[in-house]
């Protein structure tokens, strides 16, 4: 497997040094004017088989879906939309070269992997050829100017948007004694457990404790004892199923029922089963996929997709994302006629407090992921979830809250 | 109190680590082989146990061991009998062949996503004596650690087909020259590796409530580590080895200073690397390592 | 009634040729002693009657009149071919009578053989019978190779340099042994470096050489004991 690996590095390699070439020789952004008449193309570079699967297909499903609805309303600015999909198989070395794939096939517009490490490389190929990139989820605020170039976005919320909601939360119910749970294995869980820290005591909180584990730890019996010590109010948990899900099915067996906060990665119910009649517990959400949503659209659109598709959204309201990339190239591309990358930055970098199925979105030319958007809470209640409120942040997160 | 809580927990954690390192090394002993696909014997009789839920827990229970133990037969039987001899390299090779044979399969029905069940919840919940708080699944792992450690050394050590599984482990070959047939006790040691994943694999899935195909994969590392310690080939070594890295992780997880607890696992392993430099042949080394041919 | 017959065999290690065309008949209850330098191929030509030779093997190896040149040990052993292996590799983990026990899989019939005979022949052995087999001496482990082999009923025995490391006292107890059981109607083949004494026991000796049977009888046996004479320096110093 290695042996196999090493030469699709060496024509990573190669592909970039062709590159280095041929942006040196001709002007970046020539690529919007030749074939202005025909179908759109946007590429997508993203896993459909690996580890990346279960997160990239159920998004990629979603903008599918929506690019079908457009097309038959007439497409964007008249022009049918054409989606070319080619796997990376989940391998980090493979991005870039199916994005340059994607491209030589007249691709204007990347989608790439629901991941700063997975997405960056067909990213990076993107931004090189003048186009921008659009991540199906990556929630780390890297993703854009700072880790990829000018022409980078993703329009789910940073892991800083989901730490400052979720200490705005405990400042709304009173919570002041927190005991941090962070699951140290991924940059995500770091990222949104120093965010949360920084707001929730900057919001006049104490964090009474901290401790680590690792998501596929065997127990966590050491870590509970030690939040019995501290008698918290409200519990952390910077983790994601499925080791998360085991956590809580621990602390809770355990007789610890002060409310758990936790991130967007709990959305959905594959985990549920493991922790039966879980009260007072809450996760922040891109919507309720639970039909019960604050706005009647998305309860309209969810029901419109079951019925066109045949299928519903398995991992919570996540992938529904997936409609706020298309509407915002549509608007973008409609407003400036063009799928040029720099013209569709420039509008989308204008975005203040712009609505979509997923909640408001604001760019600014440094910030080309949501810091700040009003996020919905889903609530546990006897096993059940449920929509409770979409919490605004009181203190606005910067780019550089929640990089892990 | 909390003292003894710990030590429980690390008891518990120990026995677990042991059941998975002596599915390797049983493996190991008889065969040369270094199984990597045994974690996914785990994963396997786990979904098994989940695929039956609405059937009586006993019932489920039966299953998933006996599935456990299917998988481990069928693997010696359609890959490894044909490959009896091969050099260890080779082995290995088909062993991670088979892990990913293993995964696919369970990708391919289950999916990749997480999967829950409420089996083995209850057991979540502490035994509470005085101030002391047990939780159940640490005295349920403790006794089935227990009991399969002393079944175990039960059959190796009375039973005929046990001795020529410690005969064969010692020297293949004249174990053969004085009638133990190789078929039959390759078949064995498997079915043992199974039996003991199978056991994993339940109480994997008591503890977490979840499960993915890949949540075999760190069992099987830290079986071989826990192997790799004990002594290659080494039954006591890995069971030694299984309680000293299980209890060693709680150690390090309980005393390790706040700052550097998110190391506990690098530290952990430098341990490893420290006791492998003044003990490269392991703890229990067991007594004529051999090459095979 | 126990013929076993080799002909034309042949055995190589990868390049180097072990066997090179051996035909050897050994005829029923009597001693056949291999006698030769290192090297010559003694101990290869046991394992190929085993069927335990690593190498690759061609030829025929037919007994009481079935060719077995392919069955497997565990095969021959039921078959009745049993062999004490050089270094005696007796299982070192085991008890000294499931050392004894384990042998019952190489038993033609399921009949147990009781480990009683096996004490009344080597006491040692029953007094030690739940000792940890390698905690035993050389000799004790000698006994328990022979022992261990007896178990299964045989009706070839196979031994391989069965005086290596022993004392003169307890060589020569093994060598009573052999005398014993040949005398009980048992078939054996005896490779030993001790070469005088072996040929001294056996009713027919062979001297090989280089891989191929050099010569039998008495005329073989003097030349070879002159010249493992002449040569004794130098054998000492690869022998070990």
């Amino acid at each position: 497997m290695k042996i196999h690996k090493q030469p699709s590095g060496v024509v990573v390699a190669c592909f970039a040094a062709a590159m280095l070439v041929l942006s040196a020789c001709s002007p970046s952004g020539s690529s919007a004017s030749k074939d202005e008449k025909g179908p759109l193309v946007i590429g997508a570079a993203v896993g459909l088989t690996g580890v990346l699967k279960d997160y990239d297909g159920p998004v990629l499903d979603v903008v599918k879906y929506s690019i079908d609805q457009l097309n038959a309303k007439g497409g964007i600015d008249g022009r049918q939309v054409d989606l070319k999909v080619l796997d990376t198989k989940s391998d980090v070395a493979r991005g870039g070269q199916v994005a340059q794939q994607l491209i030589d096939d007249g691709a204007k517009i990347m989608i790439v992997s629901k991941d700063f490490d997975f997405g960056s490389p067909a990213a990076s190929v993107a931004q090189k050829n003048g186009m921008v990139s659009i991540s199906l989820g990556a929630a780390s605020p890297k993703f854009g100017v700072q880790g990829i170039g000018d022409k980078a976005y993703s329009f789910a919320p940073s892991a800083g948007n989901a730490g400052t909601v979720l200490a705005t939360f405990c400042k709304e119910n009173g919570y002041t004694k927190a005991f941090t749970l962070l699951d140290d294995t991924l940059s995500y869980t770091r990222g949104v457990n120093s965010a949360f820290t920084k707001f929730f005591t900057n919001g006049g909180g104490t964090v009474v404790g901290t401790d680590t584990f690792k998501n596929d730890d065997s127990s966590i019996a050491v870590q509970i004892n030690k939040i019995k010590a501290a008698a918290p109010d409200v519990l952390f948990l910077a983790s994601y199923p499925p080791g998360g899900a085991s956590a809580l099915r621990q602390i809770r067996a355990a007789g610890i029922d002060i409310p758990i906060l936790s991130g967007d990665p709990f959305d959905g119910t594959s985990w549920n089963s493991a922790v039966p009649d879980l009260n007072n517990f809450y996760h922040t959400a891109t919507v309720s996929s639970y039909k019960d949503d604050a706005d009647p659209a998305v309860n309209e659109w969810l029901d419109k997709y079951s019925k066109t598709t045949g299928t519903t959204l398995t991992n919570g309201g996540g992938p529904v994302v997936g409609d706020t990339i298309v509407q915002a190239l549509k608007l973008a591309i409609e407003k400036t006629g063009s799928t040029d990358g720099a013209k569709i930055a420039a509008v989308w970098n204008t975005f203040t407090d712009q609505p979509f199925l997923t909640g408001t979105v604001t760019f600014t030319p440094q910030a080309h992921i949501p810091l700040n958007s009003p996020l919905r809470i889903i609530k546990y209640t006897n096993g059940k979830p449920g929509y409770i409120k979409t919490v605004t942040p009181s203190v606005p997160a910067s780019i550089t809250d929640g990089i892990g | 109190m909390t003292l003894l809580q710990n030590i429980i927990t690390g008891i518990s954690v120990g026995g677990l680590y042991s059941l998975y390192a002596l599915g390797i090394a049983v493996v190991y002993g008889v065969a040369g082989i270094i199984n990597f696909a045994h974690g996914y014997f785990i994963a396997f009789a786990a979904y098994v146990l989940l695929a039956l839920a609405g059937v009586p827990v006993l019932v489920a229970i039966v299953c998933a061991l006996a599935a456990g133990i299917a998988i481990a037969v069928a693997t010696e039987r359609g890959v490894f009998r044909f490959a009896r001899g091969a050099d260890p390299g080779t082995l290995l090779v088909l062993a991670f062949a088979v892990a990913l044979a293993i995964k696919s399969l369970l990708t391919l029905v289950a999916g990749s996503d997480t999967v829950s069940t409420s089996f083995g919840s209850e057991l979540a919940k502490p035994l509470q004596i005085g101030s002391l708080s047990i939780v159940w699944i640490d005295l349920v792992t403790i006794v089935v650690a227990g009991v399969m450690l002393a079944g175990l050394a039960l059959l190796l050590n009375r039973t005929p087909v046990g001795v020529q599984l410690r005969a064969a482990a010692e020297d293949f070959t004249m174990a053969r020259l004085v009638g133990v047939r190789s078929n039959r006790v390759m078949m064995v040691a498997f079915a043992v590796s199974g039996l003991l994943a199978g056991a994993g694999g339940l109480l994997l899935v008591a503890r977490s409530g979840t499960l993915t195909p890949t949540s075999g994969l760190q069992p099987v590392l830290i079986a071989f580590v826990a192997v790799v310690i004990g002594g290659l080939g080494s039954l006591p070594g890995a069971v030694a080895g299984g309680f000293l890295l299980g209890g060693t992780t709680v150690a390090l997880q309980v005393l390790l200073p706040e700052e550097i607890r998110p190391y506990r696992d690098a530290i952990l392993y430098t341990l490893v690397i420290v006791i492998l430099t003044f003990r490269p042949q392991g703890l229990l080394p067991s007594a004529n390592e051999r090459s095979r041919v | 009634m126990s013929r076993l017959e080799l002909s034309d065999l042949h055995v190589r290690y990868g390049a180097v040729a072990a066997l090179r065309g051996v035909d050897l008949v050994v005829e029923s209850g009597t001693i056949l002693a291999l006698i030769g330098p290192n090297g010559a191929g003694k101990s290869t030509t046991l394992l190929a009657m085993a069927g335990a030779c690593e190498g690759k093997v061609s030829g025929r190896i037919v007994f009481n009149g079935n060719d077995i040149s392919l069955h497997s040990p565990e095969k021959r052993t039921r078959a009745g071919i049993a062999l004490v292996p050089e270094g005696r590799r007796i299982f070192t983990k085991l008890s000294v009578e499931q050392n004894l026990t384990v042998a019952r899989a190489g038993r033609a019939d399921r009949a147990e053989v009781e480990v009683e005979e096996i004490y009344e022949r080597f006491p040692v052995l029953g007094d030690f019978a739940s000792r940890q087999a390698g905690l035993l001496s050389g000799g004790q482990q000698q006994q328990l190779a022979i022992g261990r082999a007896l178990m299964m009923r045989p009706t070839v025995l196979l031994l391989d340099e069965p005086s290596l490391g022993l004392s003169p006292k307890i060589v020569e107890e093994v060598f009573q042994t052999v005398v014993t059981l040949r005398d009980e109607g048992m078939t054996i083949v005896l490779v030993e470096q001790n070469a005088k004494r072996a040929a001294e026991l056996a009713d027919v000796t062979y001297v090989m050489r280089h891989g191929k049977l050099e010569g039998k009888g008495a005329t073989a046996v003097t030349e070879e004991l002159a010249q493992a004479f002449f040569s004794a320096r130098g054998d000492e110093r690869t022998s070990s």
